[in-house]
């Protein structure tokens, strides 16, 4: 590997930037190469995140965690191949977190409100079904699948099947089911015949 | 010749939707790409297929584009966001590494949160902006838990269902669902209706004898690594996410150190465990609903072949179900089948009372005793009116209770001791460590029906930080600080170093944190003294006992007073050229005068701590210190 393979910031090919943390750590560049890849990534990737928790604030929260968890990989030494589709992945995980968050809260709520009175009230959501989206619009997203989604708004982002298996911890050939399905439902929703 | 495919069954085998939006996509392998290519050509159907595809992406991403999110920060805001929470992220990391032993010392509370400021060295900001934040004690939190959980328990007449997944959590965040488990429990019988869902779907339903089965059954279903499953048997944990359940778990951990934390309504504790500790764990968290202390989520962090893993215990859902015949019989049978013999001897006396023992009597229906007035004295003596959670209740036998859950071992006896003497006094409380027996019950405090929901926990309410924020969040009285600072720092030879301000600013904000929160617990217990002996209820009272009660009133007062001066003085040392707002007309009663004091500690926690929406801060130093004026006035 040459010594400018870690900073091959070559951005026609943002999709295979590849971090080497040992490298950007002895060239004294980790700093200002994480600044650089987050100004390229920050506009999608905040409106991916926006998409799925609905909040501008929370999406950049969530992007900056991202990047000091990349600071913390890199100053390990990791070497990151694809720093794009890593970056998806920890947001998206961070997303999740937040909107189970979320839908615990409204649990615990359900179960203070049982103790309180002792009727009985029931609040068993999973994770995955909280991500309906809040906006009206959303409503149209809304007869996705989850995980249709997640599959067509990250395939939006640009990223590969293969990239979209890796961030969602899945296989390239259920993307493409989940793709054409949620594409499928999409067209019925919106008068399209076929 | 033969051997040439019929060039019509070529055409004929039409491609998939699937293959064709992989087309779109350039996902084909050269070979499938040509092929499709060369169908496409030839094959009207396909073609219309493939427009069809092209449309629904084209309104797909129409809707996309709709849904986007509003005008971003300006990039250079952004970046310089990002680049404080890396430089403080980085030296977060780095003093973790010098000194591991160092986060405990600057997050372990003392037994009140304000004298904890007091106490605490000045160190670096960044130390300073997480114990700020932190007026919570792990330990004193999971006793809270621990009595919520073994009351409700009995409170509960119902068949109590809960639903927990355990996911297993690797590093890089990503989560592998490895069961759902739902237990039903009556409290008429140790029986347990479980059902476990593993990964692949199937589902297995079986009735224990008693919860300790429990462990047994899940560990060979999610199959933790051996150490660990060795460690919870010994245990004797029950997996599930409960308060009680999760003290075993940190019962032989090896160290002492305890975080807590609070992120918006949700309260994490992290145990961390002895490195190298022989069941390979790294730490524990369980995470609660910071209001009713409630758990909702428990974490194990374990290193296994050399990777760290997580297995976290969601609860996802809870339900009371009314005992139903049927429900009944799954009990009873699993009761004969394996219940040691007489433990379901005959069903509990549904009339029989929580309590056999005399019941607390509301303010409303009671009046004051000489003796609630020596209690009073007692507990204000032992400074144990500031904040705490203690509570008296004059009971139905005549008796006084005084009931409250402490930080510390060390702190209960010191107050066991001072209310020993108290003839008639009982008194319950509880601390890290202390056996909660079955007959666990905390009482609503007397009070609260007349306060208004936003003043019902005293102490002071963080406001919602992340660990996250930390590191990015800034102090808006950070910049004004500096400027005070930083010619005083060159003076007396620091030469202005960028740490020596800082300290000095950490320094000050700690002063002006203390002075201010402990003026919301002195008009906290004023507001109490005011509620406990109302008018009507002194109306009785010895004449001796009612001027120990006015002189009560005045200490806090005084106490209230001149903390409000000192503030004041501090505040015109720094920004002299702030004018104070107006004077509104001072109401001197005691519940006015805590909804200020909760204000005046809002604003002084919004300017004085990290805070992610740093705003103009001036404008609000001058309310502040409008406040302080009024505040000083009242005990004057």
């Amino acid at each position: 590997m040459s010594k400018d393979s870690a900073l091959s910031l070559s951005w026609g090919s943002l999709a295979a930037l590849r971090l080497d943390g040992r490298a950007l750590r002895r060239t004294d560049q980790l700093d200002a190469v994480l600044v650089e890849v987050y100004v390229r990534l920050r506009p999608a990737v905040v409106a991916y995140v926006y998409r799925l928790v609905g909040s501008t604030r929370d999406a950049e929260d969530i992007l900056q965690t991202a990047f000091l968890s990349l600071w913390d990989q890199l100053q390990r030494d990791a070497e990151i191949r694809n720093v794009r589709s890593w970056i998806y992945r920890v947001v998206h995980n961070l997303a999740m977190d937040q909107i189970r968050a979320r839908d615990r809260r409204e649990v615990t709520e359900a179960m203070w409100a049982a103790r309180q009175d002792s009727a009985h009230r029931a609040a068993s959501q999973s994770g995955e079904a909280a991500l309906v989206l809040r906006s009206e619009l959303a409503h149209a997203m809304s007869i996705l699948s989850p995980r249709e989604r997640e599959c067509l708004l990250l395939r939006a982002e640009g990223l590969s099947y293969q990239e979209i298996a890796d961030v969602l911890q899945t296989s390239a050939k259920a993307v493409s089911v989940h793709l054409t399905r949620g594409l499928r439902k999409f067209a019925h929703d919106h008068d399209d015949p076929a | 010749m033969t051997t040439l495919p019929d060039p019509e069954s070529v055409v004929l085998r039409h491609i998939s939707d699937e293959d064709l939006l992989a087309y779109l996509d350039g996902e084909l392998s050269g070979e499938a790409h040509q092929d499709a290519a060369h169908h496409l050509t030839r094959c009207w159907d396909c073609r219309t297929k493939l427009a069809a595809i092209q449309d629904r992406i084209d309104s797909f991403m129409q809707v996309r584009r709709s849904l986007s999110p509003e005008a971003l920060e300006p990039e250079e805001s952004a970046v310089a966001e990002l680049q404080r929470r890396l430089a403080r992220h980085a030296a977060a990391a780095q003093a973790e590494t010098r000194a591991p032993r160092a986060r405990p010392w600057l997050l372990a509370i003392p037994s009140r949160p304000a004298f904890a400021m007091l106490t605490l060295a000045i160190v670096v900001i960044v130390a300073a902006v997480a114990w700020f934040n932190a007026p919570l004690s792990a330990d004193a939190v999971l006793t809270r838990a621990e009595v919520e959980e073994t009351s409700a328990a009995r409170q509960a007449s119902a068949v109590v269902k809960n639903v927990i997944q355990i996911d297993r959590v690797d590093s890089t965040g990503s989560r592998r669902r490895l069961s759902v488990v739902s237990t039903m429990a009556d409290n008429a019988s140790p029986a347990l209706s479980v059902s476990i869902g593993t990964a692949d779907g199937a589902v297995e339903q079986d009735v224990l004898a008693s919860n300790a089965q429990l462990l047994l059954r899940v560990t060979s279903h999610i199959r933790f690594g051996q150490p660990l499953t060795r460690y919870v048997v010994e245990q004797q944990w029950v997996p599930g996410v409960s308060a009680v359940e999760y003290r075993k778990l940190i019962r032989d951990r090896g160290v002492e150190e305890a975080f807590a934390e609070r992120t918006g309504a949700i309260v994490e504790l992290r145990h961390p465990f002895r490195p190298g500790h022989p069941s390979g764990v790294v730490e524990t968290r369980l995470r609660l609903d910071g209001s009713s202390w409630i758990p909702v989520e428990i974490s194990i962090v374990v290193v296994e072949d050399g990777a760290r893993q997580e297995y976290r215990l969601t609860r996802t859902g809870v339900e009371l179900l009314a005992r139903t015949d049927a429900l009944a019989a799954l009990f009873a049978s699993a009761g004969s089948r394996g219940a040691p013999p007489g433990g379901l001897a005959a069903p509990p006396d549904p009339t029989a009372l929580p309590h056999k023992r005399a019941r607390p009597l509301s303010y409303d229906s009671s009046v004051a005793t000489p003796l609630e007035v020596d209690v009073a004295l007692a507990l204000h003596k032992a400074r144990a009116d500031l904040g705490e959670e203690i509570n008296v209740f004059q009971m139905s036998d005549g008796t006084v209770l005084v009931q409250g859950v402490l930080d510390r071992q060390e702190r209960r006896r010191q107050l066991l001791s001072t209310l020993h003497a108290l003839d008639g006094v009982h008194v319950e409380l509880y601390a890290p460590g202390t056996q909660t027996g079955r007959r666990t019950m905390l009482f609503d405090p007397p009070w609260r029906s007349s306060l208004p929901p936003a003043l019902r926990m005293p102490p002071p309410d963080a406001p919602p930080i992340r660990v996250a924020d930390f590191a990015g969040a800034t102090m808006p009285m950070y910049s004004i600080l500096r400027e005070h600072f930083a010619p005083r720092a060159v003076q007396s030879g620091a030469q202005g170093s960028r740490s020596a301000v800082d300290e000095a600013i950490a320094a000050f904000a700690t002063g002006v944190l203390r002075r201010s929160s402990d003026m919301l617990f002195q008009t906290w217990a004023l507001r109490k003294l005011e509620l406990q002996f109302s008018e009507r209820r002194v109306q009785e009272l010895p004449l001796s006992s009612r001027d120990q009660i006015e002189r009560l009133r005045r200490a806090h007062l005084e106490t209230l007073s001149s903390h409000a001066r000192e503030l004041s003085a501090l505040l015109d040392d720094v920004v002299p050229q702030v004018p104070r707002d107006p004077l509104q007309t001072a109401d001197r009663s005691a519940a006015s005068l805590l909804t200020l004091a909760s204000e005046q500690h809002q604003l002084v926690r919004s300017l004085f701590t990290a805070s992610s929406a740093p705003g103009e801060p001036s404008t609000a130093v001058g309310r502040l210190k409008s406040m302080l004026t009024q505040i000083e006035a009242a005990g004057s």
